[in-house]
C-alpha cells in the first residue's frame, strides 16, 4: 500500500479541477432545462404569422385574465 | 416593452412582449396578455360522458366537447401532442366559435353537457368561463378534463360555472411529474381539494405506465390520500398506458397490472375503482360497495344495463351512490 501514497502532483491538481469545472457544466445543464422553475418559462412565438393569424381571425386578441403588468424595462 | 407576469398557473411565466407563455397560446402583445385561443377551438366532438371518463355524472348522455391549442404540462406520452404541444398559430384547423355560438351548437345537438377537454382546458380558461357562463344560463353542464396544474385562486373562480370535472393524478410522486409531465404534484393535489370543497362533481383519472407509476406501495398511498382528502366515495379510473409521442420504448400496460392497482385502491377504502380502456373488463362496472349488486354495466363508452334507483341507490340495499344522477 505504501508506494501508493504520494504527495499531490500539478497533473492531479488539473484532474481534480477538471472534474469540478465538468460537474459545474452538467449542473449548469440541468438547471437550464428545468421547465418547472417559476417565472423562468416562455417561449418565442412565430411573431409575424401570430399577427396574420389574428388579422384572419384565424386567432384572437381577447385580454387574458389572471397576470400583472411588470415595470417597464428599457 | 412591458414584461407580464401571469398569475393562472404555478409556472408563473414572466413573458416579454411578443413572447407566449410556457403554454404557447397567452401571447405578451403591446404589454397586455391575450388568450388568444378564445373563441378558437382547433378540436370540437360529440362524446359520451363515460369517455371523459364520467362514470358517475349524468351516465349515458351526449358531451359537446371542444379544445383549443397549448397545454401547460409536456407530458412524454401526450395522447394529443398535435393540439397540445402547439400554440395557435401553427394549427391547420382552427374553428370561430365563440361562447354563445357554442352553447347554441351544443343544444343544436341535443346536448346537455359541454365538455372543455383533449388538451388542458386551462390554457383557455376565459373562454372556459365564458361560455360555461351561458351554458348554465341555457340550462346545460359544464365538465372540465384536467390536469389540474392551475393555481388556487383562478380555480375557485373558475369552479362558479362547473358542474363536473375529471381530473388526472398521474403519479402520486412529485419526481414523476418532474421528469414525465414537466410539472409538480402539490398544485394538482390542491386542485383536487379545490374542485371538492367547491362542490364539483370529481372523479380521478390515474394512468398506470409501466416500471414508472405502478408500484403498488405508492399506488395505496394514493389511495389512501384520495379517501382521506377526498372521500372514499371519488371514483378513481385506472387507465391503460399505449406507447405514444416521446414514450415508445414501454409496453402497454398488462391486464394483471391493472387489477392489482384496482385491488390496492379497494383495499385502501376506495368504493368506485374503474379499470379504463380495456373492453369488457369487469372494472368498467359500477358495484355496490355494500352487497356487491351491479349497478351500472358498460362496455366500452356503452352502458349495457342501469340498475340504480331513481334517486342513485342501490336496488338492494338502498345504499346511496354518490353522483350526479339526473
Ligand atoms: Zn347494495
Amino acid at each position: 500500500m505504501k508506494h501508493r501514497l504520494h504527495h499531490w502532483h500539478r497533473g492531479d491538481l488539473a484532474f481534480v479541477g477538471l472534474i469540478a469545472v465538468t460537474l459545474v457544466a452538467i449542473w449548469g445543464v440541468l438547471g437550464v432545462e428545468d421547465d418547472t422553475r417559476p417565472g423562468q418559462s416562455w417561449r418565442r412565438i412565430d411573431l409575424e404569422r401570430f399577427q396574420s393569424y389574428l388579422q384572419e381571425g384565424r386567432l384572437s386578441d381577447h385580454e387574458a385574465s389572471w397576470y400583472h403588468r411588470k415595470q417597464e424595462t428599457p | 416593452m412591458t414584461e407580464v407576469a401571469c398569475e393562472l398557473c404555478p409556472r408563473g411565466c414572466v413573458i416579454p412582449e411578443g413572447g407566449a407563455g410556457d403554454c404557447r397560446v397567452r401571447v405578451n402583445i403591446d404589454g397586455r396578455l391575450r388568450a388568444s385561443t378564445y373563441g378558437r377551438p382547433s378540436a370540437i366532438h360529440i362524446d359520451p360522458m363515460e369517455k371523459k371518463p364520467l362514470y358517475h355524472f349524468h351516465p349515458g348522455s351526449p358531451v359537446f366537447s371542444i379544445a383549443t391549442a397549448g397545454c401547460n404540462l409536456h407530458c412524454l406520452n401526450c395522447q394529443n401532442w398535435q393540439l397540445s404541444q402547439r400554440g395557435g398559430e401553427e394549427m391547420e384547423k382552427v374553428y370561430r366559435a365563440d361562447p354563445d355560438q357554442v352553447v347554441a351548437l351544443a343544444r343544436e345537438q341535443g346536448c346537455e353537457s359541454i365538455a372543455y377537454t383533449y388538451s388542458d382546458p386551462i390554457v383557455f380558461y376565459e373562454y372556459v368561463e365564458d361560455t360555461g357562463r351561458l351554458a348554465h344560463e341555457g340550462g346545460l353542464n359544464n365538465v372540465f378534463v384536467t390536469a389540474g396544474y392551475i393555481n388556487r385562486e383562478p380555480l375557485r373562480r373558475l369552479c362558479r360555472v362547473l358542474d363536473a370535472s375529471n381530473t388526472d393524478l398521474k403519479a402520486f410522486d412529485d419526481r414523476f411529474y418532474r421528469e414525465v409531465n414537466a410539472g409538480s404534484l402539490e398544485p394538482v393535489l390542491d386542485a383536487l381539494v379545490t374542485f371538492r370543497e367547491e362542490g364539483v362533481w370529481l372523479e380521478v383519472t390515474n394512468l398506470v405506465i409501466p416500471t414508472l407509476n405502478d408500484d403498488l406501495v405508492m399506488i395505496r398511498r394514493m389511495a389512501r390520500w384520495i379517501r382521506d382528502e377526498l372521500g372514499e366515495g371519488t371514483p378513481l379510473h385506472f387507465s391503460r398506458f399505449h406507447p405514444q409521442y416521446r414514450m415508445r420504448n414501454l409496453p402497454p400496460t398488462s391486464g394483471e397490472t391493472l387489477d392489482r392497482a384496482r385491488q390496492e385502491a379497494l383495499d385502501a377504502g376506495l368504493q368506485y375503482v374503474y379499470v379504463g380502456n380495456v373492453l369488457g373488463h369487469e372494472g368498467n362496472n359500477t358495484y355496490c360497495p355494500v352487497d356487491g349488486t351491479l349497478l351500472i354495466g358498460r362496455i366500452g363508452f356503452h352502458i349495457t344495463e342501469n340498475n340504480l334507483t331513481g334517486d342513485g341507490r342501490c336496488p338492494s340495499c338502498g345504499h346511496p351512490v354518490p353522483g350526479v344522477w339526473q
